[in-house]
């Protein structure tokens, strides 16, 4: 039994929600995404990130533009699609089920 | 000193260190391989180096101009490695990871320093010598004829080194292997080192860590095995790519020399590879038909020859495997080469479809001896002196020794010598054609008889499987003396003395009224009976069999006969 694996697919697990509900809030770029996902430690290496998004991209639950950069060539700046909106909402509803039932069996 | 290149990541331009630029490339190449399969791949790898681009902007500024290993080592720890990038549904694969860290020389043509396709300057780089020396040696090769093709092989076979990593890699940035040799050495090295490194780990296993558990020392005997036997087999690998550089070069050689100098035999056959297309030019019908043959057997070995020598310097360089273009390429070569040649082949069966025949009759001077042997000439001494082979090319002219002598009993009184000459072609009226392109030669002086051993196809004509059967009728009485050159030509001759046709030269033979026996020698025993019998019925038992045999018929056709009345009474009715 390997914990940090255990505790790796915990947090993949509610990555895409977490993902999801920073994008609801504002549009980011990836490197925005990041740095508040490091913040709050849901991720310990970034490679994990990048397809993950293409994989959301690829379901239609996040879409992207281009936007000019001051410091550099153009960004990419995901924003949440009405699919996606909808999925946020069926996420973050099972989560806090989830939440619920592991508190309920944790405490005694 | 550091020497450093300039790139261009994501959008920005890095002055980069040459081994951290290797190491950031290598790094790239991973994550490219192992996201080629998944959706959007390229668009990850694209987000991927656009963030790299930024973490090293974060590294770079006024102070600091140039992007170091440190600097590649840090982003790579904060981007993860390789296997981190994977979904958690997803089986990590260890060979990529080993891809990473594996950082062999390979080969590949140097575009930057060519002459001509840049394969001396690549072979060059990854020997680390001087690319004027592998041209010399090219020249060299020229000369004696392959070297032109072999640089032709070498040009379609290796890469040509195209981004800057191939340029790393080709001279062996990282591993510094000066040449094969020193590259065997090398790998002989590291199986010594495996050795020493596990030793030191065991020992510091055991002094430092003697209360772990024993599952983690047996887990790295198991890995230091697996290292030691791919280490070997690497080894081996590349002995396997000399021996089959050298089966290459010597088919190669073989059929260059073979194709201007003819001189190459096919292994005890005693013909050579030019004696080979001179036969497929006699089987075929004209140049079109030749050609087509020809175009099948260039196409149908290509393929099998290019993958040899492809092989060979694969095990030896650490070659890329064959790309989808070339292996599609090489297998519609083969099977329009063997379409061709199955085309070309049935057309020349073909060819050999029908059988006709025609007969001369000589007679012969009346003697009751006489002496039969090979009419020698320069020709037919060649195939006397010890050439066994049927077909015999002598000044642009094609000999065949398709000659068969037979000895039977003449019906009258006269002896006289039977020609067959047979031939083959695609319909009777052709394959008769076919028996007129033979040029043969017998003399008659008095008693001796000189027959041909072979015959000559005239000139322009081609082989229709010609074939000569001679027949010489003796009347009974007669004898003849069988020279020593007639063994190649006596073909399973009657006698009654039962010899062998081996045993029949060098001696005389009496034709008797029962069939050929040898001089001197008695009648077989069931002769002599019937011998008796005959002279009391005073007819040679010759002519009493033939009598009896139709006699046995005749009876058979009574008893059809008795049959057949039935169904003609049967026809009346109707």
């Amino acid at each position: 039994m390997n914990l940090e694996n255990t505790k790796a697919q915990m947090r993949k697990g509610a990555l895409e929600l977490c993902i999801l509900s920073l994008l609801q809030k504002q549009d980011a770029y990836a490197s925005d995404i990041i740095a508040h996902l490091k913040k709050a430690e849901m991720i310990v290496v970034e490679g994990t990130l990048y397809p993950l998004l293409t994989r959301l991209k690829n379901a239609e639950l996040l879409a992207y533009r281009w936007e000019e950069s001051t410091s550099g060539p153009p960004r990419k700046y995901y924003s949440l699609t009405e699919k996606g909106i909808a999925a946020l909402s069926e996420l973050q509803a099972s989560w806090n089920k989830l939440v619920e039932a592991v508190s309920k069996t944790t405490k005694n | 000193m550091n020497k450093t290149l300039n790139i261009n990541l994501g959008g920005f331009i890095f002055h980069i260190d040459e081994n951290a630029f290797y190491k950031l490339e290598r790094y790239l190449e991973t994550l490219k391989i192992q996201f080629k399969s998944t959706e959007g791949g390229s668009e990850i790898i694209n987000d991927i180096e656009v963030r790299i681009a930024e973490l090293f902007k974060d590294r770079t500024g006024p102070a600091k101009d140039v992007i170091s290993l440190t600097d590649v080592e840090e982003v790579i720890g904060i981007m993860g490695e390789p296997e981190d990038y994977l979904d958690a549904d997803e089986e990590p694969k260890k060979q990529n990871s080993h891809s990473y860290k594996s950082n062999s020389k390979r080969i590949f043509r140097d575009p930057d320093n060519s002459m001509i396709g840049g394969v001396a300057s690549g072979l060059a780089a990854y020997w680390n010598t001087e690319p004027t020396w592998i041209r010399l040696l090219f020249l060299a090769l020229m000369f004696s004829g392959f070297g032109f093709l072999f640089y032709i092989i070498m040009w379609v076979v290796i890469p040509k080194a195209k981004t800057t990593a191939e340029k790393l890699q080709m001279r062996g940035a990282h591993v510094n292997v000066s040449n094969i040799e020193k590259s065997i050495k090398d790998d002989l090295g590291n199986i010594g080192n495996n050795v020493k490194d596990f030793a030191k780990k065991a020992t510091e296993y055991d002094f430092k860590k003697h209360n772990n558990q024993i599952g983690d020392l047996f887990s790295r005997i198991g890995d230091f095995i697996i290292e030691s036997f791919r280490l070997i087999f690497r080894l081996i690998g590349k002995l396997f790519g000399f021996f089959f550089l050298l089966i290459g070069f010597l088919i190669l050689i073989s059929l260059v020399i073979g194709m201007f100098a003819g001189s190459v035999e096919f292994i005890g056959s005693g013909y050579g590879i030019s004696d080979f297309f001179d036969w497929i030019e006699l089987v075929t019908i004209g140049q079109n038909h030749y050609n087509l043959i020809l175009a099948g057997l260039i196409l149908a070995t290509i393929a099998p020859f290019f993958l040899i020598i492809y092989l060979g310097i694969r095990l030896i360089f650490n070659l890329d495997p064959l790309n989808k273009p070339t292996r599609s390429a090489l297998t519609v070569t083969t099977v329009i080469g063997l379409a061709l040649l199955i085309t070309g082949s049935v057309k020349a069966g073909l060819q050999f479809d029908r059988n006709a025949h025609i007969t001369e009759t000589v007679d012969l001077p009346s003697h009751s001896h006489y002496h039969l042997k090979v009419l020698e000439d320069t020709i037919a001494r060649t195939y006397l002196n010890d050439f066994s082979s049927d077909w015999l090319q002598t000044n642009n002219k094609n000999a065949f020794s398709f000659v068969e002598l037979d000895i039977k009993q003449a019906p009258g009184n006269e002896a006289y010598l039977k020609i067959i000459t047979e031939a083959q072609g695609p319909n009777r009226k052709e394959a008769r054609k076919n028996t007129a392109d033979v040029i043969m030669e017998y003399k008659i002086t008095d008693s001796i008889i000189e027959v041909p051993l072979y015959y000559l196809l005239r000139q322009n004509t081609r082989f229709r499987g010609q074939e000569i059967n001679i027949s010489l009728y003796l009347p009974a009485g007669s004898s003849v003396y069988l020279d020593e050159t007639m063994a190649d030509i006596i073909y399973d001759i009657d006698n009654i003395s039962n010899e062998w046709d081996w045993d029949m030269i060098g001696r005389t033979w009496e034709m008797t009224p029962h069939g050929l026996n040898c001089q001197g020698c008695d009648l077989p025993s069931q002769y002599l009976e019937e011998e008796t019998e005959t002279d009391s019925s005073n007819t040679s038992p010759k002519e009493t069999e033939p009598v009896q045999k139709s006699k046995d018929t005749i009876s058979e056709n009574q008893q059809l006969a008795a049959l057949i009345p039935l169904s003609n009474n049967f026809k009346i009715t109707i």
